[in-house]
């Protein structure tokens, strides 16, 4: 189990675990401050919806859709990013 | 006639250069993937009574710049004090495409918001309420298509009207609004600090290195980022988090509200989106994605060699013909001497790869404009990282093929400032269009049927040597780890005819140009020195220029062209590359035979190829060492480079000459 701003939200897995298609939200970056503006910025913090599109080398880079915006993103960042299924 | 200037801004990809092009008709390139302008560019146009100078700004996400081109938009936009900045913004992506625009409203600054790509919004189901919009953020929104051309006009109506703007918007940020209205007023007592309080109270809670750079020039600036220090440490015990995310969060929870408000969704996905998606699957496939990328990399030396070789052997023709009639009709002189095998021996020798080149910036402008190339770099990703690269640093490398000096340029894009030097170090291995003259030449007169592969070894032993190179000089200089890849990637669409038929002519223009220029220039010297001291035979051993390259010769015969005319080709092709073809041209005087039956009287196969392999990677042209000083800011990093290309170059010849010799 994992909290997220203080509530309890159910089982936690990093980004590169997780399949294709499937709703997934943020609940955490491990991230140093510079990088997080830098997603957040982009649009990806905590508590953003995303959908991993296609998982190019697993686990690793995989193309994640915000939006209609589709981002890739590098094998090392996808260990960082912690999701659960919505 | 009153002059305006007017800055573009808008996140990568949402088409600024088009616009650009557009609303000045210049010729620039345009390109799908993030990053194509690294660099701010100028253009004019004239409506009513107004001259407006256009400032196209690289792509941002936002006020707070990471790489060099991020800096550039950013300072421009703060310090250059444009008198109207148009945001172009992607429609079909409304919500993550506003964040930029409403963090410079919230600077004040007065601004028309352009809708580029409703088409697509609207094929997509989006349906955006324009006046809404409009009346919402207190400014102009006009609806585009810029690759249709719509609504430009009405852009420049907007640009040269006289009426003003006042951005009403305040994002509310409720638990540090606080801190906000401390700052602020602080930063409201500073005399001679202009920038609006409440932008930049703002900005130092997100720890904005460069707004606090500008306020510890005044001495209660440095008490208003002590304070803002303070209050970040006591807001992030408040809300339990960053306070920088928390700001930023908080501002699209603004946008995400404004969407809802004057956006509707009618239909759930774009079409364009499922198809990029599905292509997507297979380009990036595991297994299939570096293949795929191999076989388009090789498919294209295919075509430039079996579409280009045709044309070029009509254009040689040409000036062999050329040259005939020059003799015939002046007669056996020294002009006519100069005139035939001096310029036309010499830049038609060059000339004549235009075809291939031409060909080779039509490809990879095709490849840039449908989407293919931002794919690369994540299909690269894993290798690179593994090299101790970046994946972005792959598309300064591809870029290379065309020509170092837009490659070592493209490295702006990369955030860290050691990815991007060791990107910008490694370029000059990347074979340009200069040294494929080089290439067609001498693998077409030694291995005729294998040519377009021997070719194709070149680009590949080009690519192994700057992989080597960053290795090595990651673990010498550049020890730290390479910073995480994130990068947006565009759908996939199909090039417009028109723009990559504009980005070839541009490019390959400068080919021309520098035919028209550095090459001839250097062919006429050569004559010059070959024609030395007067009553000498032409371009022989005793000429000036035979003296000279005699003295070099010797430290080439361990790769097999130990003589004197190979040493002069190599010592002024630093000049430009294509110089090394243009000086074999003039030295040996091609008139009825061509370079091709003169070349077996002093090459072998073998050191054909050591030549070749010397020509990819010895000494970068004097353009690029250029941009490589101006781009690192080092003169150090500059010597580096041309002792180690030098070294490697001669090194490597050498080895593939007496392995050769052993084996074959």
């Amino acid at each position: 189990m994992y909290r997220s701003r203080g509530r309890i939200i159910g089982r936690v897995f990093p980004l590169s675990f997780s399949d294709v298609e499937k709703e997934l939200e943020i609940v955490g970056i491990n991230a140093g401050k510079g990088l997080l503006g830098r997603l957040a910025r982009m649009g990806i913090y905590v508590g953003t919806r995303i959908r991993i599109k296609v998982i190019s080398n697993g686990p690793g880079p995989l193309i994640i859709s915000l939006g209609e915006k589709r981002i890739g993103i590098g094998r090392g960042m996808s260990n960082k990013i912690m999701v659960r299924e919505v | 006639m009153e002059e305006i200037t007017i800055a573009l801004c808008g996140n990568p990809n949402s088409g600024k250069t088009t616009v650009f092009n557009l609303l000045t008709g210049s010729r620039q390139k345009t390109g799908n993937w993030p990053g194509v302008t690294v660099e701010k560019k100028e253009g004019l146009f004239e409506k009513g009574e107004k001259r407006v100078k256009v400032v196209d700004l690289p792509g941002t996400y936002s006020l707070t710049a990471y790489s060099i081109d991020e800096k550039i938009a950013r300072d421009f936009l703060i310090n250059g004090r444009p008198d109207r900045t148009v945001v172009i913004v992607d429609s079909t992506n409304l919500e993550r495409n506003l964040y930029l625009t409403i963090e410079l409203l919230e600077m004040g600054i007065d601004c028309i918001l352009l809708l580029n790509m409703m088409d697509l919004a609207e094929k997509n189901g989006i349906r955006i309420d324009i006046d809404k919009l409009s009346k919402a953020l207190g400014i102009p929104v006009i609806p585009a298509v810029a690759i249709k051309n719509k609504g430009i006009e009405e852009l420049k109506e907007a640009i040269v009207s006289d009426k003003r703007s006042t951005p009403l918007i305040k994002v509310d940020y409720r638990i540090v609004e606080n801190s906000i209205n401390k700052l602020s007023k602080m930063i409201e007592e500073i005399d001679g600090y202009n920038l609006p309080s409440r932008w930049t109270a703002i900005k130092l809670l997100e720890g904005d290195e460069q707004v606090k750079e500008w306020l510890s020039n005044f001495s209660k600036g440095k008490e208003v980022i002590a304070l803002s220090e303070k209050e970040i440490l006591s807001c992030e015990e408040n809300i339990g988090e960053d306070v920088e995310s928390y700001i930023i969060e908080r501002r699209y929870g603004f946008i995400s509200g404004l969407v809802k408000e004057c956006q509707k969704r009618i239909s759930p996905i774009g079409e364009r989106l499922s198809i990029s998606d599905r292509i997507d699957k297979i380009v990036l496939n595991r297994w299939l994605g570096i293949p795929i990328f191999l076989f388009f990399m090789w498919l294209s030396f295919k075509l430039v060699f079996s579409l280009g070789n045709p044309i070029a052997d009509i254009i040689d023709g040409f000036f062999s013909s050329l040259s005939d009639l020059t003799k015939k009709t002046i007669g056996e002189n020294w002009i006519s001497s100069l005139i035939s095998d001096g310029i036309i021996a010499g830049v038609g020798s060059v000339l004549v790869f235009l075809p291939n080149i031409m060909i080779l910036f039509l490809i990879i402008g095709f490849l840039e404009d449908c989407g293919y190339m931002a794919r690369a770099a994540f299909v690269m990703d894993r290798l690179m990282h593994s090299l101790g690269l970046h994946g972005k640093s792959f598309i300064p490398m591809i870029l290379g093929f065309g020509c170092n000096i837009p490659g070592i340029m493209a490295c702006r894009t990369l955030d860290s400032e050691k990815d991007r030097i060791l990107t910008i170090l490694i370029n000059p291995f990347m074979s340009c269009s200069a040294r494929l003259p080089i290439y067609i030449l001498f693998a077409g007169t030694f291995f005729s049927s294998h040519a377009s592969d021997i070719v194709f070894s070149m680009y590949i032993l080009g690519i192994i040597v700057a992989i080597f190179t960053a290795i090595l000089f990651k673990s010498l200089f550049f020890k730290e780890e390479v910073s995480p890849l994130i990068m947006e990637l565009p759908p996939y669409r199909m090039p417009t005819f028109k723009n990559v038929i504009i980005q070839m002519w541009t490019r390959s223009s400068l080919f021309l140009k520098k035919a028209g220029t550095v090459i001839f220039g250097g062919v006429i010297l050569i004559w010059l020195l070959s024609s030395m001291p007067p009553g000498v035979k032409y371009a022989s051993e005793s000429s000036l220029i035979g003296r000279f390259g005699k003295i070099f010769a010797p430290i080439f015969s361990p790769a097999g062209f130990g003589f004197w005319q190979a040493a002069v080709a190599l010592i002024f092709g630093i000049l430009a590359k294509e110089i090394v073809v243009g000086t074999l041209g003039t030295l040996f005087g091609v008139e009825e035979e061509g370079l091709n039956k003169v070349l077996p009287h002093y090459f072998t196969k073998l050191s054909s190829f050591s030549f070749m392999v010397m020509s990819l990677l010895y000494i970068p042209c004097i353009a690029s060492i250029g941009a490589i000083r101006a781009e690192t800011g080092s003169w150090k990093w500059t010597a580096i480079t041309v002792f180690w290309s030098l070294f490697i170059g001669w090194t490597l010849a050498v080895i593939f000459y007496q392995l050769g010799k052993l084996l074959l």
